[in-house]
């Protein structure tokens, strides 16, 4: 059985990738942190399951799967009802596409860091503050199909800056 | 895809584009993987502006502006600290059991397995920072369970308890039943003398333990071998409940509330001609009415046991022969699945439940049953399988 030091480690790095997955499945951001808590204290209760010589993501996202399956009721309300063959595909993608999942990681948060101006502000109020469309367009005094518009090519242009920096394999 | 995909992360994805964006996610594992790379960015792109709120929060306390580069790095790192400080000291620094009053000799830090007697003068236990129990004078207990699940085996006397919600099980164990919480108030007490009237003819029927179940606040589920039943804030009752509450006829594909006396059978809807599942006993019969006061109480089987089962790769009647042997009734599966094997991996579960479990795996619906697959009590997936309450054959 591994320490409670080491698994401190472990989680702390599959921790963004478990995160990614719930969210991914629970649109309510509130629920899927609730969730990644749950899922934190059901690992920790289950250290001794875990076989220290097998990878310890895949693991953790097994046992967010089941969390999420027991959220069925939750899910069912949720804009996306997977099933759970798909629930389990997805968690065999978050697994199998670990490495790559963290190089973007990476190379996103570089590419934030050039993001200044309007969009910043703009998308700190939709992902920082949680605003609808609507609401960040009054709050910036434009239109809200402008805002729409800004936050799709704020996204575009972060896609792209992640494509190139993993292509050269250096910084934005 | 991409708008669909778009429209999905703002939340905007229409009733009518949903099945075309599931059918597209199952499609190839590289859409899948398309999505997960933009279900992350929005993680990521979250946690930067949240990382770059903290910091724009913090004091600046230095003219020196190009030190504000290494602020997120340093915030990032210090939440990480802390979150890491935070789990190590909740798993290093678990609450030890604190008693305080009763009698004189009673421990103040009780270990699980300590038997508390508090003689003349009521105490106090606290159990994992989230139980408050008072015990009663002339209280007999003894402290089980685990972290997060704390547990208290009550064999005379009363309790009350307040356990906080959200932060761990809390169960109460008597020879009557149990008293399970999450978050709530509430008291039991083992009924004696006069309250609790024993038959006067010997041989009737032996002497059986009763509690009294009063909830302050919350809702507590009671269980035993009679069957399980919610209590509501304001409830209270007595428990076992008297033989004719629990003459209620068996559902007929559900599993009934009330158990005593039963055998569990794990058994195909359509009886012993179906393949594929269990069949039921021969000489059980399906779907009867549960019989009540036919045996002994105490003698009969307790299908809320709970268990916890860890096996690999066991054959169906190893399996079938364990659950029998926990429930103490005999639980019986198809011969022709004899051979048939099965894994399971269950943390304190019922055996009704640890059933259940073998069912759906059988029926394929998991290839290794968990205390976290979803198997509801008494309906196990699919169509085909269930699991029937019959009575004991002519006891």
């Amino acid at each position: 059985m591994i320490s409670q030091e080491q698994f401190i480690r472990l989680w702390t790095e599959a921790r963004p990738s478990v995160a990614a997955f719930l969210h991914a499945l629970v649109p309510d951001h509130h629920a899927a942190e609730d969730l990644l808590q749950e899922v934190a204290v059901i690992l920790l209760r289950k250290l001794a399951d875990y076989d220290p010589a097998r990878p310890f993501l895949p693991w953790a996202l097994g046992m967010a799967r089941f969390e999420l399956l027991e959220h069925r009721r939750s899910l069912a309300r949720s804009p996306l009802c997977f099933n759970s063959d798909l629930v389990g595909r997805l968690a065999e993608t978050w697994a199998e596409r670990q490495p790559d999942l963290e190089a973007r990681r990476a190379a996103l948060r570089d590419c934030l860091r050039t993001v200044g101006g309007k969009t910043a502000a703009m998308l700190r109020l939709r992902y920082e503050e949680q605003l609808g469309f609507d609401a960040i367009a009054e709050r910036l005094g434009i239109a809200g199909g402008g805002v729409r518009m800004a936050v799709s090519r704020a996204r575009d242009a972060l896609r792209n800056c992640v494509r190139d920096s993993l292509l050269t394999g250096g910084h934005p | 895809m991409k708008t669909l995909l778009d429209r999905h992360l703002d939340g905007d994805l229409a009733e009518a584009d949903r099945p075309a964006f599931i059918a597209w996610l199952n499609a190839a594992p590289e859409n899948r993987f398309e999505f997960a790379c933009a279900i992350q960015d929005e993680q990521t792109i979250r946690e930067h502006f949240a990382t770059a709120a903290a910091t724009a929060a913090l004091p600046v306390t230095t003219p020196h502006r190009r030190r504000l580069r290494f602020l997120p790095w340093l915030a990032a790192a210090a939440g990480l600290m802390l979150a890491a400080a935070g789990i190590g000291y909740a798993v290093l620094r678990y609450p030890a059991a604190r008693l305080t009053g009763g009698d004189p000799g009673l421990p103040a830090r009780p270990e699980r397995g300590a038997v508390l007697l508090t003689g003349t003068r009521p105490a106090e236990l606290r159990l994992g920072g989230y139980c408050r129990i008072e015990l009663a004078p002339e209280t007999e207990a003894v402290m089980e369970g685990q972290p997060r699940q704390e547990q208290l085996y009550l064999k005379t006397g009363e309790l009350r308890c307040e356990v906080n919600s959200g932060k761990g099980a809390f169960m109460i164990r008597t020879d009557a039943g149990r008293v399970r919480v999450t978050g709530t108030r509430f008291t039991v007490r083992i009924l004696s003398g006069e309250e609790n009237p024993q038959p006067r003819e010997k041989g009737i029927e032996p002497m059986q333990t009763k509690m009294l179940v009063q909830v302050l606040a919350g809702t507590v589920m009671v269980a035993g071998s009679w069957g399980e039943r919610a209590l509501a804030a304001g409830d209270s009752a007595t428990l076992p409940p008297a033989p004719a509450a629990v003459t209620s006829p068996a559902p007929q594909s559900n599993l009934p509330t009330a158990g005593v006396n039963a055998a569990v059978t794990i058994a195909h809807p359509l009886g012993a001609t179906a393949n594929g599942g269990f069949v039921q006993k021969p000489n059980v019969a399906p779907n009867a009415a549960p019989l009540a006061g036919n045996r002994p109480a105490g003698a009969g089987a307790d299908v809320e046991n709970v268990v916890t089962i860890k096996l690999t790769d066991i054959p169906l009647t190893q399996y079938c022969s364990f659950l029998s042997s926990m429930a103490n009734l005999p639980v019986t599966c198809d011969p022709a699945l004899a051979d048939r094997k099965i894994s399971v991996d269950l943390n304190e579960v019922s055996v009704l439940e640890a059933a259940d479990a073998a069912a759906a795996q059988v029926a394929g619906k998991a290839t290794v049953i968990t205390s976290q697959t979803p198997v509801p009590l008494g309906t196990v997936p699919g169509p085909k399988i269930r699991i029937l309450i019959a009575p004991l054959p002519g006891k």
